[in-house]
């Protein structure tokens, strides 16, 4: 459930919205409701790397003898991130910017409410990207027989 | 007593008659030696009207009518070179064209309706440009109005799109076939209360084009040649293009020892934040440059020709290490890229920020709506240490002077260790670790010190000390060096906290 602090997103097809906030405290690459998959190569990724965006390492962050690559497999899970209202304008800015991404398509309301919020249409199944948090249908129960 | 030996062809120490003995040399190169003017390579396609021979040579482009003779009035090339020529005039440049998609072209339809009531115009902007027809009242929307303004846009014959009109529609098609067009966009204003309407078709911006050239055999035909800049004609959409995917990986590989072959590419995005964020991602390369600019009024490729153009004014001055930072609106500023059309797409602080983190050159679009460049990234500026370009630049020239100063004063050298103590000195043509150390390394590392583009050269550890030479122990023809240089950093920040401290 989204709180009015929040919004509750999942990331989308192929594309990458830099975690803006986590960036800013690691100065490490961080992606909303993405996971950084490393392997040698691009076939030893694991199975769900396949469609993820992938990157190849610079020298600079891999020095090791086999060249390395990095895969941003989406999590499974809808990711909270901050909506526009602190009270500090830079953070408001920040709530806004994750209402831009949603709003331009990068990334998935993963609720209704966070989907209104933004002002976008809530789509349940995701386009059929998460069947794993789809509502399971419940079992038809049989009527009795009075 | 300093002495200078000097050895003029023919004349010996027993030359005797009293003379002002002379020799001229030419083509000596410079003191550093000289790598040459820096060039650049626009990659994009042969239109039909185009007389060059897709993929076979780059041509070199010397004059605006050379470049809409060899690829076509209106290709990307000729729009990129315009681009590029804007704000820089010197530069040695080559096109290379592959050969046209059979895809699809872009297009959009403009659409005019109702007999002028009145005195107005009717006007159309696209690529930066705004062009406009006037009209009477009385006049026809369609073979008045329309077909005015469909021949204004045919008489743009710089632009990439040409116009067609049927009744009271005019149909807009971009001249290269693939989705370079679906990044053109349009907008329209005609004088309201005078009846006729004017409306583009869908969002404004071109549509449908689809199935891009292929640069691979193109590429091939430049593998083994060097050029400093590359901008490849391309608009790409979402996050990943095969051409430039083409691109970025030829110039990784060339810059490797075995081709030695250093260069830059330049390009751009008019995407979401969030796509060309997985695009810089997937090109995240130290030589790679992707500029941002969402829903630009240009198209990104006249983006990244136009900024290649300042990079090469600027880094082929005195200073190859220049900051960027907030250029475009000053006086000396030469820059001309226009801010978004609608002011929701200027990029906000926050996005600026997400931008410099993963990569991408920002153009923002300050408090008096000017355009300006808010940092000249690396498309691997997700690693604060090679975020700058001139980081790359200044590297790139160091090591051009290094070889070209080596190829100068070692040609055909002959090769042995360091002289023992006390020995007798070898030959002059003899190249010892040492010697290619005190002639080549120390000089080249003095010179960029002294021009203030390296920082920490001298000093016990610095580069001068730390700088290592000796023959390969396997191969026996080679020397190695080892030279640790650290590019000047630049300044994108001061910080001041200021305390007023009255009491009372």
């Amino acid at each position: 459930m989204t709180t009015e602090h929040t919004y509750l997103v999942l990331a989308k097809g192929s594309v990458l919205v830099a975690d803006y906030e986590r960036m800013k405290a690691t100065e490490r690459l961080s992606f909303v409701g993405r996971k950084a998959h490393r392997a040698p190569t691009v076939d030893a990724l694991p199975t769900a790397a396949c469609g993820a965006p992938i990157r190849t390492l610079d020298a600079t962050e891999w020095t090791g003898d086999d060249p390395r690559v990095e895969a941003w497999v989406a999590k499974r899970v809808p990711t909270k991130v901050s909506a526009a209202t602190h009270p500090e304008p830079e953070r408001r800015e920040a709530g806004g910017y994750y209402r831009k991404r949603i709003l331009e398509g990068g990334l998935w309301p993963a609720d209704a409410s966070t989907a209104h919020a933004c002002g976008v249409a809530f789509d349940p199944v995701f386009d059929g990207e998460y069947p794993e948090l789809l509502p399971v249908a419940s079992t038809p129960v049989k009527a009795k027989k009075e | 007593m300093g002495t200078l030996a000097l050895s003029l062809t023919g004349i010996s120490t027993n030359w005797l008659p009293p003379a002002q003995l002379i020799q001229v040399q030419f083509a000596q190169g410079t003191l550093l030696g000289d790598p040459g003017q820096p060039k650049v390579l626009l990659v994009g396609t042969v239109l039909t009207s185009g007389s060059a021979t897709a993929d076979t040579q780059a041509y070199p482009l010397g004059t605006e009518a050379e470049v809409i003779d060899y690829f076509g009035e209106g290709s990307d090339i000729h729009v990129a070179w315009r681009a590029f020529t804007s704000v820089c005039k010197t530069a040695n440049m080559y096109g290379i064209g592959a050969t046209e998609s059979d895809g699809t072209a872009a297009s959009i339809t403009i659409t005019f309706a109702g007999t002028a009531a009145g005195v107005g115009s009717a006007e159309l902007t696209m690529f930066g440009e705004t062009i406009s027809v006037s009209f009477a009242s009385g006049d026809a929307f369609d073979t008045a109005i329309a077909e005015d303004l469909k021949d204004v846009i045919n008489d743009q014959t710089h632009w990439p799109v040409t116009a067609a009109r049927s009744l009271g529609v005019i149909t807009i098609t971009y001249k290269t076939k693939g989705t370079n067009g679906n990044w053109a966009r349009t907008h329209v204003k005609i004088t309201s209360g005078v009846t006729t309407t004017m409306v583009a078709g869908g969002t404004g911006v071109l549509a449908s084009g689809a199935t891009d050239e292929v640069f691979t055999t193109a590429l091939s035909t430049i593998l083994a040649s060097h050029y400093d800049y590359i901008v490849p004609c391309v608009n790409p959409t979402a996050g990943a293009d095969a051409r430039l995917s083409s691109v970025s990986a030829q110039v990784l590989t060339q810059a490797l020892p075995a081709s030695g072959i250093r260069q830059q590419l330049i390009a751009a995005s008019a995407d979401s934040l969030s796509n060309a964020t997985t695009l810089v991602t997937a090109y995240n390369k130290a030589a790679n440059q992707i500029w941002w600019h969402t829903n630009s009024e240009e198209l990104p490729l006249q983006i990244a020709a136009h900024n290649a153009g300042v990079r090469y004014n600027e880094e082929t001055g005195a200073d190859p290490g220049v900051s960027y930072d907030g250029y475009g609106p000053g006086t000396n500023d030469v820059f001309f890229i226009k801010p978004q059309y609608s002011g929701s797409d200027h990029p906000t602080q926050a996005e600026i920020n997400t931008a410099l983190s993963v990569g991408l050159s920002p153009i923002g679009v300050n408090s008096q709506d000017k355009a300006y460049m808010v940092m000249s990234c690396t498309a691997a500026g997700a690693d604060p240490r090679i975020r700058d370009t001139s980081k790359v630049t200044v590297s790139y020239r160091f090591v051009n002077d290094l070889v070209a100063r080596d190829a100068s004063i070692w040609p055909r050298a002959k090769i042995a260790d360091n002289e023992p103590v006390g020995a007798r000195k070898y030959p002059a043509k003899i190249c010892t670790p040492t010697r290619l150390r005190d002639t080549v390394i120390e000089p080249v590392l003095r010179e960029f010190r002294d021009r203030g583009l390296l920082i920490e050269v001298d000093g016990p550890t610095g580069s001068l000390a730390s700088t290592a030479t000796g023959l390969d122990p396997t191969v026996s023809t080679r020397i190695n060096a080892r030279i640790p240089i650290k590019v000047t950093p630049l300044r994108h920040q001061v910080q001041f906290l200021v305390n007023e401290v009255s009491t009372g």
